[in-house]
């Protein structure tokens, strides 16, 4: 079993980081990060510091924001156990809705932004309740094919209801169009504030599932859906909350990066591609994995389209098939997922 | 309680048994009748050209929902990835018959065997590890696919699409056919009657693939994946064999769509048509073999009805169109108007999944179930075994499993 499983779920016992790890893991680690270094060195060499150290951060807001929205998505896994297709839809309509906030109605928009969340979290609760729970939690092709329909009608209503001319998406932070420079790469005030934001948000879903009691209960119907049951945990009402705040995470990302991609109904299915490889490679029920792992997928895009020619702009989504092909071939747990185990 | 009995073997059964097969049949002929009144062997108007191409479109998506059965109905994994193995098949199709002269027909095992290829390629993660890992794999193939055509312009014609040189490689009636010389409206009719035999020999493949050794397997992976390999299931063989299958299928599919239209472009074999060729399937049916028609029909002509709908609701039935008004009033003034059949697609795909989980297919078999109930006859059965040379099964065995075809299903529910 792997013991690194769920980095940020606590586990009690005094086992100290290195035991947990494993040296096995850790020689492995040590691999992955000497070539790296290596690949690094050479993009350096060949190109100058300046560019590497761009498109590292150009990977890193990437990929924080595939952090977000694999989040969103091993939320949803964790709590009914199915890939949600609908979520970049969801982030896509919450995203509209802060757009009818703020620009329509004229909120200030970090706080329609988070109005925004409240009415998508709102909106995913209902979804929850009238679409998902009638359904038996073990039949997994029904509710992922249910997940299907709505995609395809939150995706359709947007485009009904707002049109498919690209809108411009105000940012929520001051400093607009300022940027500093570090290590001679040029970042964006707006970049910088975009990470904080998503880190902050991180941190708040783990807090609220490992310190509240409504956390411990997610945990917990998520961990075995039966035993919670009998001890008289509300089963539908938990879930409920994870596709809430599944719901609320997603509009955040989406509202966060529609900044720069401009908002039209299908804005984010590129995003949602990337973040289903970034959910698969951290291991579909492993919430630190999907943050560290959307990090990940987020370098791995925008350094493979920069130093690799052949791949570019144009390829660059093929990179995120071949590493879910690549990840679920050599290790289908993902980095950090728990192995499933079949009983007879 | 049915409202009809009949008993197995008795003539009136036997003619009711001729039912499915009559509306099949009227399927087939519909698009002639209207070449008949026309004053055959002329195909009349432009209207009805498009009206026999259309059809051959219902044919061509019906064999491809048919191929994405076989993995998501029979073997129970989800695919969203069918639209790249039919744009594949489609793709390879044009090249070959633009750039290279080919003819169509020799085109077909080639655009197969690529898909079979490809799809086994995809079809490899499935074996490590069960459930929805699949369907991410084939998301992002779908996904994957039209950026593929646009990096390779230079063979796929790029965002231009690809089309053969004008007034080359159409498909042209053969002299003996009897509308033969009828012009250039003939073509859609020559093309619906390859695609009549094309799908006819397709099905009863699929058909009698299901009901063979193998596709019984497949069905035993989909209800209880342990039990099967228990009972001596090769698992990875099969479920790649299944995703190869449905891949090649669905690369014949494309090969069809080329044949009635030849033109390909990379906006028609995107992610939206994989999850419309999985809303078809279910709408039609899942695990249902004739279930594919109904869907590929809901797929073709809801967004045709629609669109037609959005901009003048004059055809609509008159009782519908007065309920409906406020609606398309509200639409006429919304810019993407057109995206109101995906709304539409949406919700039928929900009302699907809750009301009719087993499709159009399993709700028309359960409405003939209240109104005619096939008694069985087991001795009937014996007697039409002996004399068709078939060993009579002893009494120990089902006589329902005996029988096959499209009745056994109500039988064996009837008779428990």
């Amino acid at each position: 079993m792997s013991a690194a499983g769920n980095l940020n779920e606590q586990v009690s016992g005094g086992y100290s980081l290195l035991d947990r790890i494993g040296k096995k893991r850790l020689r492995n680690i040590a691999i992955i990060v000497a070539v790296l270094v290596v690949l690094s060195i050479i993009a350096i060499a060949n190109d100058g510091s300046e560019l590497f150290f761009q498109r590292v951060f150009d990977g890193l807001n990437n990929g924080f924001i595939y952090s977000a929205m694999a989040l969103a998505l091993v939320l949803i896994y964790k709590a009914t156990g199915v890939v949600n297709f609908a979520q970049g839809d969801m982030a896509m309509f919450g995203t509209f809705i802060c757009y009818v906030y703020a620009v329509n109605m004229g909120i200030p928009v970090g706080f329609a932004i988070l109005l925004g969340m409240a009415t998508s979290a709102l909106g995913a609760a209902v979804i929850e309740r009238t679409l998902i729970r009638p359904f038996d939690p073990r039949n997994h092709l029904a509710i992922t094919i249910v997940t299907l329909g709505l995609l395809l009608v939150l995706n359709s209503m947007a485009g009904v209801i707002w049109g498919y001319d690209p809108r411009a998406f105000p940012t929520p932070f001051p400093n607009r169009n300022k940027s500093f420079h570090l290590f001679g790469a040029q970042i964006d005030y707006t970049k910088l504030y975009t990470w904080i934001t998503i880190l902050v948000a991180v941190l708040l879903v783990s807090l609220l599932l490992n310190k509240t009691k409504i956390g411990l209960a997610f945990r917990s119907v998520s961990s075995n859906l039966e035993s919670s049951e009998l001890v008289g945990i509300h089963v539908g009402r938990t879930l409920q909350f994870g596709w809430a705040l599944a719901a609320a995470v997603g509009t955040l990302a989406g509202s966060l990066i529609a900044n720069t991609t401009f908002l039209d109904p299908n804005f984010m299915s590129r995003v949602l591609i990337y973040s289903f490889a970034a959910a698969t490679l951290g291991g579909l029920d492993s919430l630190g994995g999907a943050v560290i792992a959307g990090i990940i997928i987020g370098e791995v895009e925008t350094m493979s389209g920069g130093y690799i020619a052949f791949i570019g702009g144009t390829l660059a989504p093929t990179t995120a098939l071949v590493v879910i092909v690549v990840v679920l071939l050599i290790r289908p747990s993902g980095l950090f997922g728990s192995k499933r185990v079949e009983r007879v | 309680m049915a409202f009809v009995k009949l008993k197995q073997g008795t003539p009136a059964q036997r003619a009711y048994a001729w039912i499915p097969w009559i509306l099949v049949g009227l399927f087939l002929v519909y698009p002639l009748i209207g070449s008949y009144r026309s004053g055959w062997p002329h195909v009349g108007s432009i209207d009805q050209s498009f009206r026999i191409s259309q059809f051959n479109d219902v044919i061509a998506y019906a064999v491809a929902i048919l191929g994405l059965n076989l993995v998501i109905g029979y073997s129970g994994q989800l695919s969203l990835g069918h639209s790249a193995f039919v744009g594949l098949g489609a793709y390879t199709t044009i090249i070959l018959v633009a750039d290279h002269h080919w003819s169509f027909f020799a085109t077909i095992p080639v655009s197969a065997g690529l898909c079979f290829l490809l799809g086994l390629i995809v079809g490899l993660p499935a074996l490590r590890i069960r459930g929805l890992y699949l369907a991410i794999v084939t998301l992002s193939l779908a996904f994957v696919f039209p950026t593929l055509v646009l990096k390779y312009g230079s063979l796929t014609g790029g965002p231009n699409g690809k089309k053969p040189p004008r007034g080359e490689a159409k498909m042209v009636p053969p002299s003996w056919m009897p509308f033969h010389g009828a012009g250039r409206l003939a073509s859609p009719l020559w093309v619906y009657a390859i695609f009549l035999v094309m799908a006819t020999i397709v099905f009863v493949l699929v058909r009698n693939f299901i009901k063979s050794r193998p596709g019984r397997a497949l069905v035993a992976v989909r209800d209880n994946q342990t039990s099967a390999a228990v009972s001596g299931v090769n698992l990875p063989i099969y479920k790649v064999l299944a995703f190869g299958m449905s891949a090649a299928i669905g690369g014949i599919a494309g090969t069809m769509l080329m044949m009635n239209t030849p033109f390909a472009s990379d906006t028609q074999f995107t992610i939206q048509l994989a999850i419309f060729l999985v809303v078809g399937l279910v709408i039609g049916g899942a695990g249902t073999i004739s279930g594919a028609v109904p869907g590929a029909m809901v797929y073709l002509f809801v967004p045709y009805f629609m669109s037609a709908w959005t901009n003048d609701q004059s055809g609509m039935p008159p009782g519908i169109r007065q309920a409906t008004k406020p609606l398309f009033d509200w639409l006429s003034t919304r810019q993407g108007k057109g995206a109101i059949a995906g709304v539409f697609f949406g919700v039928l795909l929900l009302i699907a999944v809750f009301i009719l989980p087993g499709g159009i297919i399993d709700g028309l078999r359960r409405l003939r179930a209240k109104i005619i109930n096939v008694a069985p006859n087991p001795g009937w059965l014996r007697e039409r075994g002996r004399t068709r040379g078939v060993h009579p099964v002893e009494e120990s065995v089902d006589p329902a499993a005996t029988t096959a075809g499209p009745l056994s299903n109500d039988l064996t529910t009837d008779s428990a």
